[in-house]
């Protein structure tokens, strides 16, 4: 039974502190992480190069919300680079219609891209790892047909500039959205009825299901939110670099992943949230900004990001073993 | 050292686990051929002193000693080369291979050039079968065995590595009456031949059947010791608790409204059950009985609409229940508290506030339609209160809670719906007698308020104890239904398995 062991978890000093530093233990690697950089890089705490992150990594940080969504109900999404590329495509090639048009028409698009993912997944029931691997290849595709592998100009207009350039009361408007993302998120999250459904049946389906939550329909729901969570970075980012290539977003995936891991989301479902996915990602964030401060070669920085996804991994795999006691 | 008589001795074993004394000062012996009954509530301390015997875990103080040797056990397979086996209730078992191949796992006899003898193996797989008169072919593949008859191979196992003491930790929780009747005449068999046997049951009455001896703990202690029958079960019953609960199902002096709650008319589902037709009154309680995989369960199931079934209606209050649809029923009231709590019951990774308000999520809403803390704190702590659950808070996550307080929890958060039908399916199972009682309290108490229920159970005595009527489900089909009045033992189990006359029902 072994309940015994496990109800006393909750009492005495050593039980506590290793909770504690299992589940925020990368609360203090952050901390950890700016002391470090605040000592080594004279510029790492300077107000422009705060602001400097948040433009470079606000369109990632926005991604890995939409990721954090869907892997607490259990999935993955493999393609929501290949989203946000389709959707960028689209967006630049509806403009001379108007913005009203291309922002719709790349929100629609990332809907129908995750629409299509979350039919397959949650409906026919295949494979997430799989159905996602393969749209990324068949929506980074469409994108590459689309633009014949060409590079892309986005509508330098003032107004659409604005929301990837330029700042509001002192702050880029970049942040701006990155935190409005995480606020809006965050709040479903942890505190919408939906949002406990979505833990509900990340946790265990079957349960979900006994308790009379459409466990399909909120899988199906994850895909379609991070498509169109997908299609808001990607209009942002068209925003910010007004020129685009096909091909060239992938590493938002790799990136998005690594830091929703990296904050303590769990591979396995049912556990995490946003405000480790803000932790991830500032983690994240103050690593590849600190080398490039650091000029660190373009080669070394893939290597430790690679490093940084799989000591993630293995957090979340020792968290897994806690939860189980 | 002097020669004993005694095969195993545990003396003054006491173990501590951080805040909570598991076992303080305890003592059993067993004898050559002797079953010992271990029986205690749910944290008692039987599974720590079982672990402790089996290598899992080491004492903190007192001593081992096997035929008066005094043996350290560095672990499982320590125990196991000690003549120490312990069947556990999950199956240990490879499912995928022949019951001989499990028998002689990791030890098969080898022929010449290192080559599994696979002749000698089945062979002498069938010689053990046979001395246990277990009626198994050596090469039948494990996955395609019963609950009971995988039961018997790791007995079967346990015997064949000469175990000299085999420790069987709730051996019958998911088996039924003629499958019991055989796993008891198999250890009568081992004990006849000189081997020890440590039995942990909550079901009492076995106890008596198969027991020489009783030992009951209670807060890590042992508070009895005797022989059988120098008890009565409810002398186990006060023992095991400390106090006196009296009537083990409570009242059942009332009737059933007659208003017709519920109405199931020609239910089936291909290959699993079919024909199933009856009518359930406000306030009544019927019960579910037959052999486990009769398709009991499966016709609960087909109500509620998880595993819909193809064919039948379902009426509730007159009205057409949509088929398949489980949200629907919940929302016409009808609840369902599943067999298997830790799969489907509860949400084991939920905190015990949030399993309790998973239902009622959209009462719990507080400013622009988010889940308000206060109001849900407000409800769970409400319930929690009102069933007795024992945690130390509501942000405790229900796989932290015995198995007794799990259920109190499923049932709290099936009862806040206010349903007009409430299905249970073997509510008791693997609960200890103080959680028990309480939940047949509950259970009878919910019917007096008019609450319909339908209640499938294993145990008889608590099928009989409990409803109004019993139906009996015997091969997917109603092989009967009976009045309080009519029921018996006897009666249901010659129903269950086809007998007509009843009273014949153990020997098919």
């Amino acid at each position: 039974m072994g309940d015994l062991a496990a109800r006393t978890e909750t009492t005495g000093i050593r039980p506590r502190l290793r909770r504690f530093f299992s589940t925020q233990a990368m609360l203090l690697v952050l901390l950890a992480l700016v002391v470090v950089m605040g000592i080594a890089s004279p510029t790492f705490l300077s107000v422009g190069n705060l602001f400097n992150i948040m433009r470079q990594y606000g369109v990632l940080g926005i991604m890995a919300c939409g990721m954090t969504i869907v892997i607490i109900g259990k999935g993955m999404d493999l393609s929501a680079a290949s989203i946000l590329a389709l959707s960028a495509v689209a967006n630049i090639l509806l403009q001379p219609y108007g913005y009203a048009v291309s922002i719709t028409a790349a929100l629609a698009v990332g809907a129908a891209c995750g629409l299509v993912n979350g039919w397959l997944i949650a409906r026919v029931k295949a494979n997430f790892i799989i159905v996602t691997l393969g749209t990324q290849i068949v929506y980074n595709g469409i994108a590459l047909i689309i633009t014949r592998g060409l590079n892309m100009n986005s509508r330098p207009e003032p107004q659409f500039r604005w929301l990837g350039q330029a700042s509001l009361l002192g702050i880029p408007v970049l942040g701006w959205m990155l935190v409005l993302t995480m606020v809006v998120s965050g709040v479903l999250l942890a505190r919408s009825v939906a949002g406990r459904r979505l833990y509900a049946v990340g946790l265990n389906p079957r349960a979900a299901r006994a308790s009379g939550i459409a466990d399909s329909r909120v899988v199906l729901m994850t895909y379609v939110i991070n498509g169109l969570v997908s299609a808001f970075a990607s209009i942002l980012l068209t925003s910010r670099l007004p020129l685009i290539r096909v091909g060239t977003a992938s590493d938002y995936l790799f990136d998005a992943i690594t830091i929703v891991v990296l904050g303590g989301t769990a591979l396995s479902g049912g556990v995490g949230g946003i405000y480790r996915t803000a932790v991830g990602l500032l983690i994240f964030a103050i690593i590849s900004n600190g080398m490039s401060l650091l000029h660190t070669p373009f080669e070394y920085q893939q290597l430790v990001k690679g490093v940084i996804l799989i000591l993630a991994v293995l957090y979340d795999e020792l968290n897994r073993r806690r939860r189980l006691g | 050292m002097p020669q004993t008589q005694f095969l195993l001795e545990m003396q003054h074993i006491s173990k501590s686990f951080p805040g909570v004394q598991a076992l303080q000062d305890v003592s059993l012996s067993l004898s050559p051929g002797e079953v010992l009954a271990l029986v205690g509530e749910n944290g008692a301390g039987k599974s720590t002193l079982i672990k402790i015997l089996s290598g899992v875990y080491t004492a903190d103080a007192g001593e081992v000693r096997l035929r008066g040797e005094r043996v350290v056990l560095k672990g499982p397979k320590d125990a196991i080369d000690h003549g120490i086996n312990t069947i556990y209730q999950e199956t240990s078992l490879v499912q995928d291979i022949s019951v001989a191949e499990n028998l002689f796992l990791g030890r098969q006899p080898l022929a010449r050039g290192r080559r599994v003898d696979w002749k000698t193996m089945k062979a002498s797989a069938g010689k053990v079968l046979d001395e246990l008169s277990i009626r198994l072919a050596p090469d039948a593949i494990v996955a395609g065995l019963s609950s009971a008859q995988q039961q018997l191979v790791e007995i079967a196992r346990a015997f064949s590595h000469d175990a000299r003491i085999i420790i069987m930790d709730e051996p019958t929780a998911s088996i039924t009456g003629e499958d019991t009747e055989n796993l008891f005449a198999i250890i009568r068999r081992i004990t006849g031949s000189g081997t020890g046997v440590l039995y942990i049951s909550h079901r009492l009455k076995e106890i008596f059947q198969v027991a020489s001896r009783v030992m009951i703990l209670r807060d890590g202690r042992t508070v009895a010791e005797a022989a059988v029958q120098d008890l009565t079960e409810a002398d186990i019953v006060r023992n095991m608790v400390g106090r006196d609960i009296g009537n083990l199902y409570g009242d059942t002096s009332y009737e059933p409204r007659p208003e017709v709650v519920l109405e199931v008319k020609g239910l089936a589902r291909g290959g699993v059950y079919r024909d199933i037709s009856f009518q359930l009154h406000e306030g009544e309680i019927l019960g579910f009985s037959g052999l486990v995989g009769a398709g009991r369960s499966e016709i609960m199931r087909g109500i509620f609409g998880l595993d819909p079934a193809d064919r039948g209606e379902v009426l509730l209050g007159g009205r057409r229940l949509q088929r398949g649809a489980p949200a629907v029923a919940l929302r016409r009231g009808i609840a369902f508290v599943s067999e298997d709590r830790r799969l489907e019951s509860i949400i084991q990774g939920f905190t015990v506030r949030a399993n309790i308000t998973i239902l009622l999520l959209l009462r719990v809403l507080g400013r622009l339609g988010l889940i308000s803390s206060r109001k849900e704190n407000a409800l769970a702590a409400r319930y929690v209160r009102e069933f007795n659950v024992k945690t130390s808070s509501l942000d405790q996550l229900v796989m932290n809670l015995s198995g007794g307080n799990q259920q109190k929890v499923a049932l709290a958060k099936c009862l806040s719906t206010e349903p007009r039908v409430l299905i249970l399916d073997e509510p008791t199972k693997g609960i200890d007698v103080g959680a028990k009682k309480e939940i047949h309290t509950l259970i009878k108490e919910l019917a007096r308020r008019g609450v319909a229920i339908l209640l499938v159970s294993s145990e008889l005595p608590e099928i009989i104890g409990m409803c109004h009527r019993v139906a009996v489900i015997r091969e997917g089909a109603l092989a009967g239904v009976f009045a309080r009045h009519e029921l018996s033992e006897e009666r249901l189990i010659a129903a269950a398995v086809g007998h007509a006359a009843a009273g014949e029902g153990g020997n098919g």
